[in-house]
């Protein structure tokens, strides 16, 4: 997320593209502070600015209305939530256990702001069909990633297409429940089993269960 | 959906049936908020197009928000009842699931406004909405559930299975419906059928049933 300008750097020359950067990510955040602390729909545009320490003109001049920084906010923390899993996987060898890090991060991740993904993991796709849109396609994104663990499979080839995107949205919707319900501690105890679930169509019963408890 | 007609209504008598108002307001939300959206949707017009005046509304809900829960009750239970109807208990497991499947697919076809309503907007209202959105996957996935005894492997199973997979088939049909892509319904049918019987009876079996 962060532009760090290289050091050694002429610094005048990137200073209006920075000051534009920095403010942007200082609203982005202030909006994810409000959205987290008074509810999705109840924002202000004054909550924003006040938040961020920067004039309304400035917000004006990153979006034409609360709702559009709204959906960058959740961009932002969808983003987040993508790269954490990319990384936890880029840590592993073993494809399976590239799944069970990458889950492992997502819930992680969920569980530490779950103040901030009650808001846009679930708030937000009933406030908004933009924001539902946007929950359905990272939803997309992860099975796309999940997929790929048939080229290590053979078997795996002919599992039903539907295979990915169902296993991530039935893990999505659970996860979600607990978040709406104020329960986050109740999410890192499904870890193993979800694990377990998201690996049998690729590894089998017995197989899965290994590599989700080994 | 039938509003319910219960005893006779004696001519001249003021007396409200209030069982029946509740149907005809409950049938009436659905209709309107499913067409604009719940946060479109306002008491008075809900009691206008039920027939009915204002204050029926409010002897029967104290808001809005009580108005929409008592409505997806009222649609996930037709929707279980009819899903149950359809499987026949003799039938194989298997035939029993893609009966299931056929059911809800055409009922959320039939009811597709509806059915987008309360799949995606209804969450607003926050946990109410989301116990009863668990309690009606708890129940279609012990349904799923009979499928354990279908093979060795399937008993061994994690406990998160069906409600995985049950609520895995929901979020297909959820994206479906918000992409407003009516002719991808019918098209799910013999996808959700394959992915909820894969754990079950793997994936050869699982394609042919489908």
């Amino acid at each position: 997320m962060r532009r760090d300008v290289a050091a050694g750097e002429p610094q005048r020359r990137s200073e209006a593209v920075s000051g534009y950067a920095e403010d942007r990510e200082r609203l982005i955040a202030a909006v994810a502070k409000a959205a987290a602390e008074h509810g999705y729909s109840a924002i202000t545009i004054e909550q924003v600015v006040q938040y961020a320490g920067v004039p309304r003109d400035i917000f004006e001049v990153h979006f034409e209305s609360k709702e559009q920084a709204l959906i960058a906010a959740q961009d932002a923390f969808l983003e987040r939530l993508w790269l954490d899993a990319l990384h936890a996987c880029d840590e592993r060898e073993d494809w399976p256990l590239k799944v069970r890090a990458g889950l492992a991060a997502i819930l992680a991740s969920l569980v530490e702001a779950s103040a901030l993904a009650r808001v846009f993991a679930v708030e937000a796709c009933t406030a908004s069909l933009a924001a539902a849109e946007r929950q359905f396609a990272t939803l997309d994104q992860f099975a796309a990633l999940l997929r790929e663990g048939r080229r290590s499979y053979p078997a795996a080839e002919s599992l039903p297409d539907a295979t990915e995107r169902a296993l991530v949205g039935g893990i999505a919707s659970i996860v979600s429940g607990h978040l709406l319900m104020e329960d986050p501690q109740a999410i890192p105890s499904l870890e193993t089993e979800l694990v377990e679930l998201v690996l049998i169509p690729y590894l089998g019963e017995a197989g899965a269960r290994r590599a989700a408890t080994g | 959906m039938t509003a319910e007609l219960r005893g006779p209504h004696g001519g001249g008598s003021q007396r409200r049936d209030p069982e029946r108002d509740r149907a005809r307001l409950v049938d009436a939300f659905t209709k309107i908020a499913a067409e604009r959206g719940y946060a479109k949707t306002t008491a008075g017009e809900v009691a206008a197009a039920a027939g009915l005046p204002r204050s029926a509304f409010y002897a029967q809900f104290s808001d809005k928000r009580q108005c929409l829960l008592a409505a997806y009750d009222h649609f996930f239970a037709a929707l279980l009842e009819e899903i149950e109807e359809a499987m026949e208990p003799g039938a194989p497991w298997p035939e029993q699931i893609e009966a299931g499947v056929v059911t809800a697919l055409s009922f959320v076809i039939e009811q597709v406004d509806a059915a987008r309503l309360f799949a995606v907007e209804s969450l607003v209202v926050g946990p109410p909405a989301v116990e009863r959105y668990q309690v009606a996957i708890q129940r279609m996935a012990g349904v799923l559930r009979n499928g354990r005894a279908h093979s060795a492997e399937a008993a061994a199973l994690p406990v998160l299975t069906e409600a995985v997979l049950v609520a895995g088939a929901v979020s297909l049909v959820t994206a479906v419906l918000l992409a407003e892509d009516q002719a991808g319904l019918p098209r799910l049918q013999s996808r959700l059928l394959e992915v909820l019987l894969l754990p079950y009876t793997g994936a050869g079996e699982a394609r042919l049933t489908a």
